[in-house]
This record gives C-alpha cells, sequence and structure tokens, in this order.
C-alpha cells in the first residue's frame, strides 16, 4: 500500500513537471519591449518581442501621450521614455513597469519650442537634446536619474540654422550633430559640461539635398548623411581632434529614392531605408576610406513607404517602421554577412513614426 | 503538444498503468473540498515580461452518482502583485477508489475573470472576464470517515480573457469532507453453526 501510495505521488509530481514544461505557462526572461509612436491616435504602442522574436501587445496599449507624438527615446536606466509631441510643443515623460511593459505618463508636459522634430540623449542618460523645427533652435535639458524631470540647462533653447531636424549625438557625447534639410546643411557642435553648444569652426558643413538622417559608424570616424532629395549618401570624415566634416573620396554615393532613415547595424553595416523605393539598401563600410560598396542582395524589399529604422535592443534585428501599411516589420540580422531576413510584423491601427527597442 | 493534450494523454496512461482493475469500494455520495492553490498564470499572453505566481484558494463541491462517476463544481481565486484571476467551472468527476485513497479527474467549463494593474488606469488596472476550461487530475487520502486529505490537485486551466487565451497550471492541496456512500457494501461473514 505504502509502496503504491509512492508511486502514485511521484507520477503526479511528474504529470505536473511535464504539462508545466514548454507550455503555455512560460515566459522567456530575455524579452523586451517595442514602444511606437503613433502619430494619428496620439499615442504610444507597446509590443512585447520574445526571444523568437514574436510580437504580443503589451496590457493597456496604445498609451496617451500629447498630440502627434514623433520622436522617442529612452532613459539608460530603462525607466523612463521620452516623447516629443510635435503639434504640442511639449515633450511627454513615460514611466515604464518593467514587469508588464505598460507605461503611464508623468504630468506636466515640459514645454519646448515651436515643432519639436528630433530628440537625442547622451549614453548616461544626463541631457536630452531636442530639435524645433519651426522655431530653429536647440532645447537642452538635464535629466533627474530618479523622477525623469527634464530641466533645461543655462541659455537653452539655443540658436540654431533655419529649420533644424535630425539630431545625432556622438558616442562620447561631446559633439552634437544636427540636419538643415533647407539649407543642406550639416551643423556640429561642441558640448559643454552643463549642455551649453558652441558651433565649431567651418560649420555649418555642405552635404547634399535635403538631410534627413544621420548616423556614424562605431568608431566615429564618419558621419553619414541621407539626402533625401537628391537620393544620395553623403560620407564624412570627422576629424578627431576639431570634430570639422570633410567629404569622403567618392561621396556622395547613390541610394534608392528618398533614402530617409539611417542605421549602422553590429555587423558594421550601414543601412538606409528608401521611402520612395520601398526598400532597405545594405552597404559595408570601408574602414579607411568610408567608401561604400552595397552587399550581397542589396535592397532588401521590405513594407511600402518605411520612414523609420532602428535596431533591437538584442541586437539581432533590424526594425522597420512603414507608413504606407502601418507595420513595424523585424529583419533578422545575419551575424557574419548583416543580409536581412523578413521575420514577424504587427500591424497599428495608424502609421507609425518611431520605435524605440527598451532593454 | 499543447498542454492540455499533454495532461490528456499523462491521465490516460495513469490510470491505466497505476490504477489496475481496482477492488470494489464505497464512495462518499458527496464531497466538500477547501485548501490553498498556487497559480501560474500566462501573464506573457498580456504582454508581461513573465508568468505571473498566484496565490489563493478553493472550494469545491462534488456529487457522486455512481462510485466512479459524478459531478464537481469548483470556485478559485488567485492574487499577485500585479494579477487577481477568479474562475467557477462545473463538469464531471471519474472517480478510481482503492482502499483509503481515491484517484480522481475532472474536466470543466465555466467563467473566468483576470484584473491586472496597469499604471496610470483611472482605478488602478482593468479586468476581464472570458471562458475557462479545466482539465484536472489528483489524489485525495481518507483519514477518517468524514474527512480526506486531498494530497495534491493539478489544473491545467485555459482562460480567455482580454481577447487572449492564457494556458494556466494552478496546483491545490487541503481538506475534504464527505458523507454519504455509494457503491458495493462489503457482507459481514457470519460464522460457521
Amino acid at each position: 500500500m505504502r509502496k503504491n501510495w509512492g508511486i502514485t505521488i511521484s507520477i503526479l509530481l511528474a504529470i505536473a513537471a511535464w504539462a508545466s514544461c514548454g507550455g503555455g505557462g512560460n515566459s522567456s526572461s530575455s524579452s523586451h519591449v517595442l514602444y511606437i509612436t503613433v502619430p494619428d491616435s496620439n499615442g504610444v504602442s507597446a509590443f512585447r518581442i520574445n526571444s523568437s522574436g514574436q510580437l504580443t501587445s503589451v496590457l493597456g496599449s496604445p498609451f496617451p501621450v500629447g498630440t502627434s507624438p514623433h520622436t522617442i527615446v529612452g532613459h539608460p536606466s530603462g525607466k523612463f521614455l521620452y516623447v516629443a509631441n510635435q503639434s504640442e510643443d511639449s515633450i511627454s515623460l513615460l514611466k515604464i513597469d518593467s514587469r508588464s511593459g505598460a507605461v503611464a505618463e508623468s504630468l506636466p508636459r515640459t514645454p519646448t519650442g515651436d515643432s519639436p522634430s528630433s530628440l537625442a540623449m547622451d549614453s548616461g542618460g544626463t541631457l536630452l537634446f531636442v530639435s524645433n523645427q519651426i522655431s530653429s533652435t536647440i532645447s537642452v535639458y538635464s535629466i533627474d536619474s530618479g523622477a525623469g524631470t527634464l530641466t533645461q540647462v543655462a541659455g537653452s533653447p539655443f540658436l540654431a540654422h533655419l529649420n533644424p531636424s535630425a539630431l545625432l549625438l556622438s558616442a562620447s557625447g561631446s559633439l552634437l550633430y544636427v540636419a538643415y534639410p533647407n539649407l543642406d546643411r550639416v551643423s556640429v557642435y561642441s558640448v559643454g559640461s552643463g549642455g551649453a553648444l558652441q558651433e565649431i569652426a567651418g560649420s555649418p558643413f555642405p552635404v547634399g539635398h535635403g538631410p534627413a538622417a544621420l548616423a556614424t559608424d562605431s568608431s566615429a570616424k564618419f558621419l553619414f548623411v541621407a539626402n533625401s532629395s537628391d537620393n544620395t549618401l553623403s560620407v564624412m570624415a570627422i576629424n578627431s581632434s576639431t570634430g570639422a566634416l570633410t567629404q569622403v573620396s567618392g561621396s556622395p554615393f547613390v541610394t534608392g529614392t528618398t533614402p530617409i532613415s539611417l542605421l549602422v547595424g553590429p555587423t558594421g553595416v550601414l543601412y538606409v531605408a528608401d521611402l520612395g523605393s520601398s526598400d532597405i539598401r545594405a552597404f559595408s563600410i570601408d574602414v579607411t576610406t568610408g567608401a561604400l560598396t552595397q552587399i550581397t542582395n542589396s535592397p532588401f524589399s521590405t513594407d511600402s513607404n518605411p520612414t523609420f529604422l532602428t535596431m533591437d535592443s538584442g541586437g539581432k534585428l533590424l526594425l522597420v517602421a512603414s507608413q504606407g501599411v502601418k507595420t513595424v516589420l523585424e529583419f533578422k540580422i545575419d551575424a557574419s554577412s548583416g543580409q536581412l531576413t523578413r521575420s514577424n510584423s504587427v500591424t497599428l491601427g495608424s502609421a507609425p513614426a518611431a520605435v524605440f527597442s527598451a532593454r | 503538444m499543447h498542454t492540455a493534450t499533454r495532461l490528456a494523454v499523462a491521465a490516460a496512461l495513469f490510470f491505466t498503468l497505476v490504477v489496475l482493475p481496482a477492488a470494489a469500494q464505497e464512495m462518499p455520495r458527496y464531497q466538500v473540498f477547501g485548501g490553498y492553490s498556487y497559480w501560474r498564470f500566462d501573464s506573457p499572453s498580456l504582454g508581461f515580461a513573465n508568468t505571473s505566481e498566484l496565490n489563493g484558494g478553493k472550494i469545491s463541491a462534488a456529487f457522486n452518482l455512481t462510485r466512479l462517476f459524478g459531478v464537481v463544481g469548483e470556485v478559485s481565486g488567485g492574487w499577485g502583485p500585479l494579477v487577481r484571476a477568479y474562475d467557477a467551472v462545473i463538469g464531471p468527476q471519474i472517480s478510481y477508489p482503492r482502499g483509503r485513497t481515491v484517484f480522481f479527474g475532472q474536466l470543466m467549463f465555466g467563467k473566468a475573470k483576470s484584473r491586472v494593474a496597469i499604471q496610470g488606469e483611472p482605478n488602478g488596472g482593468t479586468s476581464s472576464t472570458g471562458r475557462a476550461f479545466n482539465l484536472a487530475g489528483g489524489v485525495d487520502y481518507e483519514i477518517s470517515s468524514h474527512f480526506s486529505i486531498r494530497a495534491v490537485q493539478v489544473d491545467y486551466l485555459s482562460t480567455h480573457t482580454f481577447d487572449k487565451d492564457q494556458s494556466n497550471l494552478r496546483f491545490s492541496a487541503g481538506l475534504v469532507y464527505h458523507f454519504g456512500r455509494v457503491g458495493r457494501h462489503k457482507k459481514e461473514k457470519m460464522p460457521a453453526p
């Protein structure tokens, strides 16, 4: 009798263990969340992405923010998101619940200049930069590490040239690059310890027509500029001492129609989203000269009218926001060649503007 | 293999291999169970990072029509920092008594309600009600004429809330109060004259 009892309990426990292994109740602890701005719905949609790239909507999504949210950046602590509300001239501060992935806005919103179009943050999460397109200024805010609140630094907003658009902060945090689509120029500012901006000698530097996006390689030797009006990429060598830009030999390089977003991936390949030709072009970068060469099988077809590229925080997926079909599409990146393979996607109710992948 | 299918196959094997042709035994007519439950709630279906572990309780009542077959209904609740879950289900129960031990299996259908805490929501969270399906099995050990210990009950609980399917696992243990009898009675042997 005792033996049968023991056998029974052992079998029941084994059943329970078997049923719980690999069943629907388990999750990957390596999952993280994508936050997507959707301007037409004045909200931020959130999707959890697991290690297989599968996407699940976060309960409560989409989360309301200000009017016409466009750019989004995340604090390196993983606790906060910042969203530029372009039609409201404000920044929404969102606090992240890491367990559920849900976000909640912390009011009041921070006022900016007229039509904030781009955001950039230093790697330490101490400064936030905002380009105000219509007021032609750049606002700089210090960030409270505990509450995430923003305080404008002394001297901000700083006067810029006409209609600043894309921003890019160097990895060191010492240089801020600003694209001016209406001037066909890129400015370079040195960033002081308190966040004060000072344009360097020789700036702004001429590039192609309609510079819309900026990227640098991992060694910060070159600045890449997407010239959306003449379908080219300008490659600028960065002077390591002064920060001055010089166009490299062979630049500008031809890309698809209306290049609108740039990204240098983990393999060192430069990816370009071409809004007009609905493709992603991939270029290898000559580490000495900066010259660009399309990799095999490039361009890669994507959903209609891609507008934004970002890297999944896991480093293995390229995420593409497409306004034509209102999707965010994943591409798996080959770790050695940088080749892209289409994977999962989500369809939103309205066109996405930007995507941030949280840790 | 889907979890429900695994449990069904395992239950069938279990009853075939372990529950050999049982000697005729009596069964209680009525059984009332109350005890502790531990849930593994499928929060990732709602976009959470990890499965939620809930602690709670369960009560159930069974009416055995025959020694082997009856009907059971149960109400259960589980609570965690972010998730609260409840279900009420009813369905058939199959029992296999062996001496003081009773092995049982249940298949129940009903409703489930889930409440999730979400920061920023007006009431601190949101709730949803949907269908529930529960496939369960366990073992009771009789300790007296009216009480048994439910050593373990394992539930595969499938719920549909917030327009998503959740595959949950639940473990319960507690005390069973039973009364009435159904089944064959042993005839007392009269001594030889």
